[in-house]
């Protein structure tokens, strides 16, 4: 078959990161939002895709962030990944701590109003639910992969490491989330 | 450009296929509607994910965050960096170092048995060391034998001039003769082994062809020369080279053909012979019949088999070269070559490939036709290979599995194997492969079957692990279990309500071995937590025996779970008179149990005298009886000034 080979971005520190780090260990506050900034955008998406609301995965980020900052010294390979998987297992926590709360509390402030709606666009916000509670069901780490990769775009191997487990498991999380979306919300398949 | 399967469209989605691929894919699709809807439903599951995925982050989110960072780190006062393992007096920080001096410790004996060890492995010869291969030839001594008086014979005897009686006597004099093997003159002073016996083979050709040149008409001659020639190199493992074969294909009828054959079929590359003959329509058959007059031959059969699937490529012969590999029924193939058969049959143009594939899938033994189905469920559709796997089952349970184990091992065919485990109810086999990769020590297998094993496989991959205790990868194994647990609550809600009375002790040290194993005193917490939900589902199943009962409850106990009291609180209401029940509780949310005991009616002098006596008890030896009993007492010292406890006891009806 025809895969690809070259997946991009390996554990390596870069220079730039370890700059900053040599910045933050001489107490420059400033290098250590710089250091993360980057990565805001795609720690707060996904904790929302584990988290289902924008207040917890917020709260979630924030631990995560403080987490990082004070576990720097038992930090190696590259940030991103670090980052990403304290704010993995951060979100994973949040979740099992909600557990005994019930339902999702801010979905519906994500979506608008169905009564300004189109029919169309009912339709279209009736599949988003299917879709987001099937998303909902799917373990973990399976929601995980298929978010980084799906909607960030990162390579396996990425998602390997920050979800602690092989490339290859990686694919097949990806792979059998999306089948499981196909088969849940997909409906017939043209032939 | 055939339709490409549904994987090939999700690769294609996912970015996974390369340049060329995707661009032969765009040009597939330009053109075929189907394939163009497939894609689009593949982007489609894709757009779904990211609609549903979070707006972009709005201004400002970042700088709040960090001023709430920085603003959370000054209240804690808690320098940064360099003082997470700080000269605090907590516990836990005491654990900390006690781990990072263990480890040190570990690295500082490393260091020694590596420095120890590095005078033996510098003495080891350097090209070991530099890698370079190890199997380059080694020339062989120069071989003083002189030449035979029959080597001479042969290799003065110019071509076309041989008689049929000479020839004969010349061939077999060169080759009885192990002299003639060593002869330097037929490969040079520092020829080597191999380069003697392929001089020798290059001079017996051209004896053949001395032979046929001069009795162009006589078959019989010929046969027999064959036969000769066969009988010759046979015991001695050689191989005929092309020109041999080109004299020997000559034949002129059936019993030429098939003593050819039988000469050809010695050679490695015999399959390249056998496709020019088969090319040729007055041959083919005879071929073919004389072939198949020795299908013991494993190494005739295979070369033929090898041959017949070349003309799979070939839409004419598509019929008659599955109608000869169903003939030999595969059973002298290797499963690779099976497996190869399969794939040339699909890649074929032919409109009959798919009967024929399915012709052969089915003749083909247990062991060689799982991957063919799996390969084939692209084409048959999902269920009918998997019909058709599960008619494998049937006829030989035990090499199906040992055959969809190894499916499961080869990246190709994983996806579709693991589908038929768990999404064709055969989560059965979760036991069986893993036996079956236990077997073969297969790391790799065991791991596709843990990460990749949903709820439904918890209790299969609990059962096998019980069965695999003590055996080699039991760990990776337990790993794997354990993984599935953390990962997915419906698994652990499964193992809970399957777990029999008998199989309790098991599934207690499965915990503690997750508990014990999990990286970090956090990740410990974690599985704790969750090992502890587990547990507090077994322990309210009343068919469980107390001895059981009580080591489930120990456990939880000793670990401190007093939220999963809760549960077994409401297990207890309908149960006031179990007492084990009870002074667990008591040991794990003391408060709640003696209010709820007080609900049912129960005394709680009397379970306070028992509590107290719980250091009796060998399943809580392990816990602080000490620490337990203080708990309980200040409980009972709150439980007495409030007004509760006052109150009139209730019963469960009030429930």
């Amino acid at each position: 078959m025809t895969d690809t080979t070259h997946e991009p971005r390996g554990p390596e520190i870069d220079d730039e990161e370890e700059q900053l780090l040599a910045r933050l260990r001489a107490g420059d506050r400033s290098a250590f939002e710089d250091l993360v900034a980057p990565h805001v955008a795609v720690a707060r998406s996904l904790a929302v895709r584990m988290l289902g609301n924008l207040d917890d995965s917020e709260d979630a980020v924030q631990d995560a962030m403080l987490k990082a900052y004070r576990g720097l010294d038992s930090f190696r390979g590259g940030f991103r990944a670090w980052f990403l998987r304290i704010v993995y297992h951060q979100s994973v926590d949040a979740t099992r701590r909600r557990s005994t709360r019930k339902g999702h509390e801010s979905r519906a402030a994500v979506s608008p109003e169905a009564s300004t709606q189109t029919a169309g666009a009912i339709e279209q916000r009736e599949t988003l639910a299917r879709v987001r509670a099937a998303i909902d069901t799917l373990p973990a780490r399976q929601r995980a992969a298929l978010h980084l990769r799906v909607v960030e775009g990162l390579a396996y191997r990425a998602i390997a490491e920050v979800l602690g487990i092989t490339p290859g498991s990686a694919r097949v999380y990806v792979v059998r989330a999306r089948s499981i979306l196909r088969d849940r919300v997909g409906g017939e398949v043209p032939e | 450009m055939n339709h490409p399967r549904r994987s090939h469209f999700e690769r294609y989605v996912l970015g996974d296929l390369d340049v060329d691929a995707r661009l032969a894919l765009d040009e597939h699709v330009a053109v075929c509607e189907r394939c163009a809807a497939l894609l689009a439903r593949e982007r489609e599951i894709d757009a779904w994910v990211v609609q549903t995925s979070a707006e972009a982050l709005p201004d400002g989110t970042s700088r709040r965050m960090f001023d709430a960072l920085w603003e959370r780190i000054d209240e804690d006062a808690q320098p940064p960096v360099t003082t997470t393992i700080d000269a605090g007096t907590s516990w836990w920080r005491g654990m900390r170092r006690a781990a990072a001096m263990l480890v040190v410790g570990a690295l500082a004996w490393w260091a020694v048995v590596s420095f120890a060890d590095a005078p033996q492995r510098s003495s080891a010869p350097e090209v070991v060391e530099s890698g370079a291969p190890t199997s380059a030839p080694v020339p062989e001594p120069p071989n003083a034998e002189p030449p035979s008086p029959e080597a001479t014979i042969v290799e003065t005897t110019p071509p076309g001039s041989a008689e049929p009686t000479t020839w004969e006597l010349r061939l077999a004099a060169a080759l009885d003769n192990p002299g003639t093997r060593s002869v330097p003159a037929w490969g040079g002073d520092d020829a080597t082994s191999s380069q003697r016996l392929d001089a020798v083979r290059q001079r017996v050709a051209q004896v053949l062809l001395a032979a046929d040149d001069a009795h162009p008409d006589d078959d019989a001659q010929f046969a027999a020369a064959c036969a000769l020639a066969w009988d010759e190199l046979r015991p001695e493992g050689w191989a005929v080279d092309q020109l041999v074969r080109n004299v020997l294909l000559r034949g002129r009828d059936g019993a030429a053909a098939e003593a050819a054959l039988r000469a050809v079929l010695v050679d490695p590359t015999a399959e390249m012979t056998l496709a020019r003959v088969l090319d040729d329509d007055r041959w083919a058959d005879a071929v073919l019949a004389g072939l198949l007059v020795h299908p013991r031959d494993l190494g005739a059969a295979r070369a033929l088999g090898r041959a017949v699937a070349q003309r799979l490529d070939d839409e004419e012969r598509v019929p008659m070269a599955v109608d000869v590999l169903v003939a030999l029924r595969g059973e002298t193939l290797l499963r690779d070559e099976v497996e190869e058969i399969i794939t040339r049959a699909l890649r074929s143009p032919s409109p009959v490939r798919t009967k024929s594939a399915l012709a052969l899938v089915r003749a083909v033994p247990a062991r060689l036709a799982v991957g063919a189905w799996i390969d084939l469920a692209d084409v048959v559709g999902a269920n009918a290979a998997a019909r058709g796997f599960e008619g494998v089952l049937a006829a030989s349970e035990t090499e199906a599995v040992a055959a969809l184990g190894h499916a499961l091992s080869q990246p190709r065919r994983r996806e579709t194997a693991i589908q038929w485990v768990f999404e064709q109810g055969l989560a059965e086999l979760v036991p069986q492969l893993v036996r079956v990769a236990s077997d073969r020590q297969d790391a790799e297998l065991l791991d596709a079957l843990g990460a990749l094993a949903d709820a439904r496989a918890a209790r299969p991959l609990f059962e096998a692990w019980r069965e695999h205790r003590g055996r080699p990868l039991d760990g990776r194994l337990a790993d794997a279990l354990v993984a599935l647990l953390v990962d997915d609550a419906e698994a652990r809600s499964v193992l809970a309500s399957s777990t029999r009375a008998h199989e309790v002790g098991d599934l207690i040290d499965l915990m503690t071995h997750a508990i014990d194993s999990a990286p970090g005193l956090d990740r410990r917490s974690e599985h704790a937590e969750l090992c502890a939900d587990v547990l507090s589902g077994v322990v309210v199943d009343p068919t469980l025996d107390a001895g059981r009962r009580a080591r489930t409850l120990g456990a939880l106990a000793r670990h401190g779970h007093e939220r999963h009291a809760d549960r077994l609180l409401e297990a207890l209401v309908s149960r006031p008179d179990d007492a084990l029940g009870w002074i667990t509780a008591a040991t794990l949310a003391p408060e709640a149990t003696y209010l709820t005991f007080q609900r049912v009616g129960g005394d709680v002098d009397d379970l306070t005298s028992a509590v107290r006596d719980i250091g009796a008890w060998p399943t809580f030896a392990v816990a602080p009886p000490t620490r337990v009993l203080r708990r309980i007492e200040r409980a009972l010292d709150r439980l007495d000034t409030t007004p509760m406890s006052r109150s009139k006891p209730v019963t469960g009806d009030d429930e």
